[in-house]
């Protein structure tokens, strides 16, 4: 209900994201919801001998998501695994927790700039919650 | 130096931007710092009978935090009244405190609209900390789905 929820990729600035929105859970006393969305194409079959691996786009962003929060200072941290647009399912998961606060970074993948990345750009414009945009050029 | 800092008016949006800010700062345990922009205009004697009124912009501005920060729950509250462009004031206030958050309200002060208020798109582009884009939308006058 008051959850905090973020977005996060295998960028820098989704990191610094991650923390700024763990730090804030962890004060306020709230969840902290771990978003990232997958290439569902990305799935891999490896033989090493006579060992088989199967890598599938959901597992791997499952484990991502969960080295990630273990990597957090938080206390209560969930997770969800999306397909898709990324400020798309954002705003999604923060309508379906009733979330309190999304967070992303400000910083366009491409590189540094003075305008808002465009998942930044479109969670403003479509959620239905506070959002904070950390800045992740300085 | 980990404020919160709120740009605040007479408006619906401003208000509730305020109390996110106040909010924010309270889980944090920061200072919230509240900035309220003024134009300057001529002070103004009004006389009913024979009582007399001075008016002018800066103790108007002074009134109006004081009622404000009086209204606000946050562990300690400090203000400030600005000459100038809100968007420009706030930032330059987050420099000089080196601020970690500054609040603001996501609606225009026209109506209700899905994109953002001069203030709010300005400062997110030119912000030295962290913004958090409070919603404003859904209070009051209906929702924000007016494209």
């Amino acid at each position: 209900m008051n959850d905090i929820v973020v977005g996060i990729d295998r960028s820098e600035t989704s990191a610094h994201a991650a923390g700024v929105a763990a730090h804030m859970a962890k004060a306020m006393g709230v969840n902290l919801h771990l978003v990232t969305c997958a290439d569902k194409s990305k799935s891999v079959n490896i033989k090493v001998g006579s060992d088989q691996f199967h890598t599938d786009w959901l597992a791997e962003a499952d484990q991502f998501l969960k080295d990630a929060a273990r990597r957090l200072d938080c206390d209560q941290v969930t997770h969800a695994v999306g397909s898709g647009n990324p400020a798309d399912f954002l705003c999604d998961e923060a309508r379906r927790l009733d979330a309190k606060t999304l967070v992303v970074g400000n910083r366009r993948v491409q590189g540094v700039s003075r305008v808002l990345g465009s998942v930044a750009g479109d969670v403003l414009k479509h959620a239905d919650c506070d959002v904070l945009i950390v800045n992740t050029t300085g | 130096m980990n404020d919160v800092i709120v740009g605040i008016d007479r408006s619906d949006t401003a208000r509730r931007a305020a109390e996110v800010a106040a909010g924010l700062a309270t889980g944090l345990g920061a200072n919230l710092h509240i900035v309220m922009c003024v134009e300057r205009t001529k002070p103004v004697d009004v006389s009913v009978g024979t009582d007399r009124f001075h008016s002018d912009w800066l103790t108007d501005a002074e009134q109006f935090l004081d009622t404000a920060a009086w209204k606000l729950q946050a562990p300690s509250i400090t203000r400030t009244v600005a000459l100038g462009d809100p968007a420009s004031m706030l930032c330059e206030e987050a420099e000089r405190l080196r601020a970690r958050t500054i609040v603001v309200g996501n609606r225009r002060v026209q109506g209700v609209s899905r994109v953002l208020g001069s203030v709010a798109s300005d400062v997110t582009r030119r912000a030295p900390c962290d913004v958090l884009v409070a919603q404003t939308c859904s209070e009051g006058a209906g929702s924000c789905d007016v494209t």
